[in-house]
């Protein structure tokens, strides 16, 4: 994975290396040898990205215990194993293995059935107790990326979630917990955001953590009247219609934001030493816009509808005019960019070494305007069109490129007025009686076409009303982001990380965050990664899956303890593995079963739309 | 020992003019469909200069051509550069130009480009045929953005003492060496060289040609 130079010079300021004088390199090959680490939201994108590149490049971990919620029709072990088999994510872990992964990951993974809303995940006391000892790290990325929950879901997931996994890492001898949060927990603090816990609300007040954990709490109490579905909806309504209006008096863009901030500053308070748990070593990892892979699992791949998917797919669309700020920094990062640093974060944590926050965005080192992402991708739809059969359309979009306009001025294009153009079209054709204005003649030749056509044109303004009304609704979502606030992420703490490391663990671990040259990345990985992987779920299609492959799993205990010796090479542990052939459980890998049911719910770290939003895109 | 080489310049010889002045392509896949208008009307100026004063002031015309596209991002420049690779310099390759090519190369030449493209848009095209120096013209950029200033050398009517200046830092031998133009502007160029040819000339050349006996190429007879 070797960096390449970026050729682009940006106008932006680049913040100079934080200088740091490391007295013995830090390997983190070494440091996560015969470790053990739990990873929560596996199932997730980053999850599943970061638990792989865990397993491919770093076979020496002792093991990996990955937390899944059961779904209603599997375990979680088959979950794990679907995922495993199907999963682009696995797809070189596959390549590698070939027949032996399921005996590489029977010596490396560790399933634990579980949910991260229920105290201690659930885990039971006996598996708690078994864990207590043997965990080196709670790497917990389970979260709720929805930007309008229900917050009674947020709540759960990204609050308690957090703080349960803190209670585990409280109840482990010396596991510490890496948190992901998001860099967007700073709300609507302007400019340059550095890395440290907020102490205030981004809107300036004073905020008592545990106390607006117990506000949270009671907004999301609120029932509905009755068991009826209408007033369930209408209950979640309100419960969403009061946490926003919480979000935004408290400064924060969304629900999301708001609920991730309130597990940040709930952490540090629960993190410390109390009479009855001991102080839990504290690492909160806020990375950026999770975007499309670099290199691994390899160039282009994405899982879900992530934030600049539907924009890409707006572009695409005959609308020239986006809300936007030109000069505001459009904060992307790949996942490879992100699992790779959370890798190396994880091992500076263990090694006491790390610092309270990190921040893994690009903007503070590498920055990319908003501006230069739409005229990126413009260009990609250029390019990518050049070969298109639809002549029209092609010229379209390579001549009429996308227009940046403010959000406030309403311009001729904006879907508020075209929609209103819409329905004003529409009622005139309503009251519209063809029949009255010919004569009896003419009514039954010219009157009935004219009719027919009548009814499809109302039915196609309707149609545009409709989708008008979903896109204003896209552009609100997302209008924080890309118009009202302007950011630059501080990265420094990360990118110290690198003077620490030794060669081969800064070649493989280090922040690759400088070395993306946007261009590239955006017009060849970014854009024909969304194309496949992202853009057919808009649609309402399916991204594809690889096709399945028969995984026999080896339960952890019956791996032997010699097989993970410090330094082992993947072939030594597979020797062993193979030595105790006999006791390997065979599992049904699921191959029917679609693999992505439970991509939207719990991944997290980075910004996504609402699902609830981009399921009702305009298609 | 010098060696010798063969300058071809790349509009005529090896690829079919397009009739429309180099920058052409970039100003009309300018981002904003108002600034196309407005720098194609400084392009017809630009022309307009180098059709009246033919000789003496393609420089300014070539520098005023190219200040169009200031204002024009890094982004789009690499993109338009490889779009106009594929989609016009590589379909209209001429054969008995690169054929002539290949003969140099054979010959142990060592094998120069000029062009008054930009270079982006070129260097495939160098690459491609194998060529040792590519000469065209390079933009400036600073913060993402074009200027609109061309970098020196500026490539429009390479002259004499640029060959000599050339054949200097490169120890070549200009008496033994080849140049095959197109245009009249190529003129200057080819009369520095031992063994100039003119390859599907226009009318300007043509009678330059004549005049000191060149050989002339009907690249696409």
């Amino acid at each position: 994975m070797k960096p390449t130079t970026p050729s682009h010079t940006s106008t932006s300021p680049t913040a100079p290396l934080p200088a740091s004088a490391p007295l013995t390199p830090f390997s983190i090959i070494e440091a996560l040898a015969g470790r053990e680490i739990m990873v929560t939201g596996f199932t997730g994108f980053l999850g599943k990205v970061l638990v792989a590149q865990l397993l491919m490049d770093l076979p020496a971990v002792r093991r990996v215990h990955v937390l899944i919620r059961a779904s209603r029709s599997e375990d979680a072990l088959s979950r794990f194993v679907r995922i495993a088999a199907r999963s682009p994510a696995f797809r070189p872990l596959r390549e590698r293995f070939g027949e032996d992964l399921g005996a590489f990951l029977g010596a490396r993974i560790e399933v634990h059935e579980g949910d991260v809303s229920e105290p201690l995940f659930g885990l039971g006391e006996a598996t708690v107790r078994d864990l207590a000892p043997r965990l080196d790290a709670i790497v917990h990325v389970a979260g709720l990326t929805d930007f309008a929950p229900d917050p009674r879901r947020a709540l759960e997931t990204n609050v308690e979630g957090a703080l349960n996994a803190a209670d585990l890492a409280a109840r482990c001898e010396r596991a510490v917990l890496v948190h992901t949060s998001t860099c967007y927990v700073v709300g609507i603090r302007q400019g340059h955001i550095p890395e440290e816990i907020l102490a205030t609300t981004p809107s300036g007040r004073a905020w008592d953590p545990e106390a607006e954990f117990a506000h949270l709490q009671a907004l999301a109490c609120h029932e509905a009247d009755s068991d009826t579905q209408a007033a369930q909806r209408e209950a979640r309504d309100v419960r969403i219609g009061a946490a926003s209006a919480r979000a935004d008096l408290l400064g924060f863009t969304n629900i999301y934001t708001y609920s991730k901030a309130l597990a940040e500053a709930l952490l540090v308070g629960r993190c410390l030493k109390s009479s009855r748990r001991r102080a839990v070593p504290l690492t909160i990892l806020r990375p950026a816009i999770i975007e499309c892979a670099e290199h691994f699992p390899f160039e282009g791949w994405n899982e879900g509808i992530n934030t600049t998917g539907p924009l890409l797919w707006l572009c695409k669309s005959y609308l020239r005019h986006f809300p936007s700020s030109p000069d505001h920094n459009f904060d992307v990062v790949p996942v490879d960019t992100v699992t790779r640093s959370m890798i190396a974060i994880t091992a500076m944590a263990m090694a006491g070494r790390a610092k309270a926050v990190y921040q893994l965005g690009t903007s503070g080192s590498n920055p990319m305007s908003i501006d230069r992402g739409f005229e990126l991708t413009n260009l990609a739809i250029r390019k990518h069109m050049a070969s298109s059969e639809h002549r029209s359309e092609r010229n379209f979009k390579r001549f009429f490129d996308n227009v940046l306009v403010p959000a406030d001025v309403e311009h001729a294009f904006s879907p508020l007025k075209l929609k209103r153009v819409a329905r004003g079209l529409r009622s005139t054709l309503e009251t519209l009686d063809i029949g009255a204005l010919l004569p009896k003649s003419l009514k039954k030749p010219v009157g009935r076409p004219i009719e027919r056509m009548k009814d499809n044109a109302e039915l196609f303004l309707q149609g545009a009303d409709r989708q008008l009304g979903r896109v204003q609704k896209l552009f609100d979502i997302y209008r924080p982001f890309i118009h009202d606030n302007s950011w630059t992420f501080a990265n420094a703490n990360v990118r110290a990380i690198d003077a620490q490391l030794d060669d081969e663990s800064r070649e493989r671990f280090g922040w690759a965050g400088d070395a993306i040259d946007w261009r590239k990345y955006w017009i060849d990985v970014l854009y024909p990664g969304l194309g496949v992987w992202c853009l057919p779920l808009l649609e309402g299609k399916e991204a594809p899956e690889d096709p399945a492959v028969p995984l026999v799993l080896m339960p952890p205990t019956e791996v032997p303890e010699d097989a993970i010796e410090l330094g082992d090479d993947v072939e030594h542990v597979l020797h062993h593995v193979h030595t105790h052939a006999a006791h390997v459980h065979t599992l049904d890998c699921g191959h029917d079963l679609p693999l992505r049911e439970e991509l939207r719910d719990d991944e997290a770290g980075e910004l996504s739309t609402a699902s609830t939003a981009t399921s009702e895109l305009p298609l | 020992m010098s060696r010798k080489a063969a300058f071809f310049k790349v509009e005529g010889p090896l690829v079919r003019p397009s009739g429309m002045p180099p920058a052409t392509y970039f100003i009309l896949n300018q981002r904003e469909f108002k600034s196309r208008v407005t720098r194609l009307g400084g392009l017809i100026a630009a022309a307009g200069l180098s059709l009246a004063s033919p000789l003496g002031e393609a420089q300014t015309a070539t520098r005023l051509a190219w200040s169009n596209l200031r204002g024009m991002s890094e982004d789009r420049l690499h993109v338009l550069a490889e779009e106009l690779y594929d989609r016009q310099l590589l379909k209209s390759l001429r054969a008995p130009g690169v054929e002539l090519l290949e003969g140099a190369k054979r010959d142990g030449c060592v094998i120069v480009l000029v062009t008054e493209l930009l270079d982006l848009a070129v260097a495939p095209l160098a690459k491609r045929l194998g060529a040792d120096h590519l000469i065209a013209n390079r933009m400036e950029v600073q913060g993402g953005r074009a200027t609109g200033r061309l970098l020196d050398p500026i490539v429009a009517q390479l002259s004499g003492q640029w060959a000599q200046a050339f054949a200097k830092e490169h120890d070549i031998d200009l008496r033994t060496s080849f140049a095959y133009g197109a245009s009249g502007g190529d003129a200057l160029l080819m009369s520095a060289v031992g063994h100039p040819c003119a390859v599907h000339p226009d009318w300007r050349l043509r009678r330059i040609a004549k005049d000191h006996a060149w050989p002339i190429v009907e690249a696409d007879a």
